[in-house]
């Protein structure tokens, strides 16, 4: 398949190897410059807030990944893919338990929300999912041939 | 104890296993609090209190026959007879009523100490004796992580006291011995000169401020004599099964008595 060539003297925003082919599908290659499949292990401290409004405790826009969350204190800490959690203890988000792992599975372009009564450790840990990257990269292919004839 | 008091945020963040709030009472009402959730509580093994009151949130805690009193404070007391295993939730967002305080976990003595307390004369104390009182030290354990089973023991504590005012006046030692079943009090008389009454009192304290005092031994002591007291706890009228506290009085011409108090909670 081949791709449009960007204009010259176009400075142009779209990632490298973009179409601009409104009838052929791409997907546009890593970007060479800042790598999106990042391993990444930290603690989080997670603390109450005030106005009880939930922080963000993973952010997955750049990539699909692995989350495994385990809670090093005593808690109570729950989490949610939606802002809605407070109450903590109410249910809307998932409880997690010290010192059991909890693993996720999330998307590109969702987020984990935490919230929390007091101060506590969480240990995080992302794994990103390079292959399902390429996966969603070859049926989109796949399907813009299909289009295309 | 120096104010403010110890934080268990400090401990949980920094990764701590537990919270240990081990410090002297300041005063009767002292009244501590942890802002972190617990999986366990359990007395510590310095501690000379022996029964701690543990007040957390709980929305259930209302009172049937009249909701417009509800604390929502629910409370439990460890000892060394019994900890507490499960997790109580620090919740700092709610307030307990009608005080409309965070509803952070509070900690407090349930027994009661006398700092102002002097022996009654019938005690044999008299006017001008020195009364040498022990601070209670209050030793409680918040565990961070779920525990399998704990063994609150109390660790045995020894008193070893040497030097007296040697004025011929008697110094009233006071110790504390909440919880205690096992004692000794052995006691070496090396005056220059002077020979006196031992003596062992225990003591319970009461809300009124009057002490309830038991002469346990009351016996001269020579020169160079020495004397052992033991098998007296178990016995005592207090509701934990020991005395409040032990005294003993010694006096001292300017020599070196050695006495040594040993307390146990091994029967």
């Amino acid at each position: 398949m081949a791709h449009a060539a960007p204009k010259t003297g176009y400075s142009s925003m779209l990632p490298s190897n973009s179409s601009t082919v409104r009838t052929e599908a791409s997907v546009p290659v890593p970007s060479a410059r800042t790598p999106e499949n990042t391993t990444e292990i930290y603690t989080y401290i997670a603390k109450p807030q005030p106005d009880r409004y939930p922080q963000i405790i993973y952010n997955g826009d750049r990539q699909n990944a692995k989350v495994t969350l385990t809670l090093e204190t005593a808690g109570p800490c729950s989490v949610g893919n939606k802002q809605n959690i407070y109450p903590v203890l109410s249910g809307k988000g998932v409880l997690l338990e010290t010192g059991v792992p909890l693993t996720l599975t999330i998307a590109k372009g969702n987020r984990i929300w935490i919230a929390s009564t007091a101060a506590n450790r969480v240990k995080v840990e992302v794994q990103p999912i390079p292959w399902q990257e390429q996966i969603v990269a070859i049926i989109t292919a796949i399907l813009g041939k299909v289009g295309h004839k | 104890m120096s104010y403010p008091q110890p934080s268990a945020d400090g401990y949980a963040l920094n990764g701590y296993q537990f919270f240990r709030l081990n410090t002297l009472l300041s005063s009767p009402g002292d009244i501590y609090e942890s802002t972190q959730s617990s999986q366990a509580f359990a007395l510590g093994p310095d501690s000379d209190i022996s029964r701690v009151n543990v007040a957390y949130y709980d929305d259930q805690a209302i009172n049937p026959s009249n909701p417009a009193l509800a604390t929502f404070m629910n409370q439990a007391t460890v000892a060394p007879s019994r900890s507490f295993l499960g997790r109580i939730d620090a919740q700092n967002q709610e307030t307990y009523s009608p005080s409309k305080r965070p509803a952070r976990i509070l900690i407090w003595s349930d027994d009661i100490w006398d700092p102002s307390y002097v022996p009654s004369a019938a005690a044999g104390y008299a006017a001008g004796d020195h009364v040498l009182p022990i601070t209670p030290r209050l030793d409680v354990l918040q565990y961070f992580q779920a525990q399998p089973g704990l063994n609150p023991r109390r660790s045995d504590k020894q008193y070893d006291f040497t030097f007296y005012e040697g004025d011929s006046k008697a110094t009233w030692i006071v110790i504390p011995a909440y919880g205690r079943k096992y004692g000794y009090v052995s006691c070496l008389n090396k005056n220059l000169a002077l020979a006196y009454t031992f003596r062992v009192i225990g003591v319970t304290y009461s809300l009124t401020g009057v002490a309830t005092e038991t002469v346990i031994h009351s016996g001269a002591l020579a020169l160079n004599a020495s004397v052992t007291v033991s098998d007296f706890l178990g016995n005592a009228p207090s509701p934990s099964g020991s005395f409040d506290a032990l005294v003993i009085s010694i006096t001292s011409d300017g020599g070196a008595s050695p006495c040594r108090v040993y307390l146990s909670d091994e029967p």
